[in-house]
């Protein structure tokens, strides 16, 4: 990691934070090593077409259950990453300053305060979205392999983020709350605590309506016993689907079961369609973009409070 | 430091005066300053440079210690060294050429240490100690002998 | 004197911690303007307000009432008494970042020769050095900056006397060659005696006494003698013994009775307005 380049606080962050850099690079490196090398034993072993219209890997199927297994951690690693950058921001980045007392050190230099900061989350900035664009092009190479299996569909969570630009925005996010916590509450261990908890929050609300931001799609089809006359296109992500009554109301269930005759599957109602809410794959980036700009909001608000906040107490 | 107190002349007054092993750039003057002596410390330093004109060991022309080289050596304020330099400079003997130090003007007392008056002095201790007077004995009598004739004078 | 000369003035400084229901007043109407090229004593007991004074005049604190005029953040020094520093950077490291965050104005050879006098490697991580090797280290970091205004939390705490007084020495030629004026703080005055020419005692928040050494000093008078009365002088204290009484008083004209009388030292001094000033709000 070259320092030789940096000027001032620049240097001067990447100096004291070598060790998290190092550690951070090398373990990109080692993600690079074990997706790369899972994906590249995957590709020798390719897999066979079956009559019955189906592939089915030539071998054993180890090779492809290892990459997908690595490629799940992955999943799961990526979506922890604004949480790991939000929480080193705050607390040794920010909070420790205050803890340990060095901030007088640092602003009693000819730099001012709104320079220290900014030349401290620049770095972070800067680091963290290089960082996170490297593994998503780690993990890309990775979803070659698995795309389109269970888990690895494009709404799904983990690779909604990963592909997308949400993560990115998460990444932004994180740092821009961790600066503002990491101020306010000046004990690394608890500005920690509070911006995870803020940043997973913020994860959770948006995990939960991001599905509501675009208006779904709906088929209806004749109610028929024992099966779905109703048809998606096949990478569509389902929302709802149940029964319509005489009335119009939506009724909970699927198809009558094959045991009951079809006047019983619902006593005292009338069914008259199935119907299915489901979001088209072209739905897709629409939602990445409505999700990117709450949460590139949310981070400009986040650090236009943290300057504000370093302004009014440190002239 | 107590040493060096112990093997001062005994006709030492209660200030003290150290000469540099080294002779740096014409710098033939340390001072040592006594903060418990009661003694102020710009007179000290007054005290001490005229000490060593008496012993002829500054000499006309001479520089003094920059008030920085002073103060570095001995942590005291740089105003007291100015302010010495300033007494020393009212009385005649010394004088400040800007941009290259303080000079030596004049000379004082009765010159040089192998003066004939030391010579006398010397005969004196010589005999005071024959008679089997103690060193503070010898040093009260310099005392009062000095403070007999030298009443009310400034240092 | 013009405002010019003045390095560090307050106006009814006061300042408050953690609210209407914090700690109180740390320091309160506090008033003084001192004077470029002294070297100023800020002395007080624990508690006194020194420390919140320095951080204050270093722009770290924003007072809560009146003002302190101190020189732009180039221009000042301060190093606070835990004597702060990066830990996982080494000395040279440190010394280096005193040039990347001071670009101009940095002087490394004075720098690199505070820190070698220290004897310590420059490649050793900050946290692994002694107390007094950090002084030093803080120290070569302020001077570094070449200030005009140079501000000491308690600079001497952690440092044996030959260092202390190495370091006091190398202090005072700094002052000597480029005027900087320095505050230092201490609750210890022998700490200081010699070196300053200038005092701010403050005691409870307040400033008690303000003004040039020699000046405070040929100002008060010490005197011994019969029990008598004292006006017009000030009595600063006063103690009876038996039929003798021993005074320290702020004289108004030359003093004259049945006293003797001396100039009180500086420690006199500073005792007896402590002692007067003790728990009693000024």
């Amino acid at each position: 990691m070259s320092t030789l380049a940096l000027k001032g606080p620049y240097w001067v962050t990447v100096r004291q934070y070598r060790r998290t850099l190092w550690l951070t690079g090398a373990l990109v490196l080692l993600t690079l090593a074990v997706i790369g090398g899972l994906r590249i034993w995957n590709a020798q072993v390719p897999d066979v077409y079956m009559e019955d219209g189906y592939w089915r890997p030539a071998d054993d199927g180890s090779s492809y259950h290892m990459l997908r297994g690595a490629m799940e951690q992955f999943s799961v690693g990526m979506v922890l990453i604004p949480f790991l950058v939000g929480v080193f921001v705050a607390g040794p980045l920010i909070a420790r300053e205050f803890e340990s007392g060095t901030y007088r050190l640092s602003l009693t230099q000819s730099l001012t305060p709104v320079a220290w900061l900014r030349a401290k989350l620049l770095t972070a900035t800067a680091v963290a979205v290089g960082t996170t664009l490297l593994l998503t092009a780690i993990y890309l190479i990775g979803w070659g392999g698995v795309s389109g299996t269970w888990q690895f569909n494009w709404a799904d969570r983990g690779p909604y983020e990963i592909t997308g630009t949400a993560l990115v925005s998460y990444v932004l996010l994180a740092v821009a709350v961790g600066a503002l916590v990491g101020q306010l509450i000046r004990r690394a261990l608890l500005a920690m605590a509070v911006t995870g908890g803020i940043v997973g929050l913020v994860m959770l609300v948006l995990s939960s309506f991001r599905w509501d931001f675009l208006p779904v799609r709906t088929v209806t089809g004749p109610a028929v016993a024992n099966a779905s006359t109703i048809t998606v296109p096949g990478d569509s992500l389902i929302v709802e689907q149940g029964l319509i009554g005489v009335s119009g109301q939506r009724l909970p269930g699927w198809f009558c079961s094959p045991d009951a005759p079809a006047a019983h599957c619902r006593p005292g109602e009338d069914i008259t369609a199935q119907y299915v809410d489901y979001h088209p794959e072209s739905h897709y980036w629409p939602t990445q973009l409505i999700e990117t700009g709450i949460l590139l909001a949310l981070a400009a608000l986040a650090a236009f409070a943290a300057f504000r906040v370093l302004r009014a107490r440190h002239p | 430091m107590k040493g060096a107190v112990d093997t001062a002349p005994f006709f030492a007054p209660p200030f003290h005066y150290l000469i540099s092993e080294r002779v740096v750039k014409g710098i033939v003057l340390e001072y040592r300053i006594d903060r418990r002596s009661g003694v102020a410390t710009y007179l000290q330093i007054v005290q001490q440079t005229k000490q060593a004109l008496r012993m002829g060991l500054l000499e006309p022309g001479d520089r003094l210690p920059t008030a920085r080289e002073v103060v570095e050596a001995t942590a005291i304020n740089p105003n007291t060294v100015l302010k010495a330099y300033r007494e020393l400079e009212r009385e005649g003997l010394v004088e400040a050429r800007r941009g290259l130090g303080t000079f030596v003007r004049a000379t004082l007392g009765t010159g040089p240490a192998d003066s004939p008056l030391r010579g006398e002095l010397t005969e004196w201790a010589r005999r005071a100690r024959a008679a089997g007077l103690e060193r503070e004995d010898v040093a009260a009598l310099f005392t009062s002998v000095l403070k007999e004739h030298f009443e009310g004078d400034d240092a | 004197m013009t405002k010019d000369d003045i390095a560090l003035e307050a106006d009814l400084l006061g300042k408050r911690y953690g609210g209407r229901r914090g700690r109180g007043w740390a320091l309160r109407e506090c008033d003084f303007a001192l004077p470029a090229g002294r070297i100023c004593a800020l002395v007080g007991p624990n508690g006194a307000g020194k420390s919140t004074l320095l951080a204050l005049a270093a722009g770290l604190l924003r007072p809560t009432e009146g003002t302190i005029g101190a020189p732009a953040r180039e221009d000042l020094a301060y190093v606070a008494q835990d004597k702060p520093l990066h830990p996982r950077l080494s000395v040279a490291d440190t010394l280096r970042m005193g040039r990347e965050l001071n670009p101009g104005r940095w002087d490394s050879a004075l720098a690199e020769r505070i820190v070698e006098g220290g004897g310590f490697s420059s490649d050793t991580l900050v946290h692994h050095l002694s107390g007094g090797q950090r002084t030093r280290v803080a120290l070569a970091l302020a001077l570094g900056k070449r200030p005009g205004l140079l501000l000491l939390d308690e600079p001497m705490a952690d440092l044996d006397p030959l260092a202390r007084h190495q370091l006091m020495g190398v202090l005072m030629a700094d002052a000597a060659e480029h005027g900087t004026t320095v505050v230092m703080s201490s609750h210890i005055l022998t700490e200081l005696e010699g070196a300053c020419d200038h005092l701010l005692l403050l005691h409870g928040g307040r400033v008690r006494l303000d003004g040039a050494v020699d000046e405070l000093l040929a100002a008060h008078t010490l005197l011994t003698g019969p029990v008598a009365d004292l006006a017009p002088h000030t009595v600063v204290e006063s103690r009876t013994t038996g039929r003798q009484l021993t005074a320290l008083i702020r004289h108004e004209g030359p003093v004259e009775g049945p006293w003797e009388t001396s100039e009180p030292s500086l420690e006199d001094l500073l005792l007896a307005h402590l002692r007067t000033t003790e728990g009693a709000p000024a």
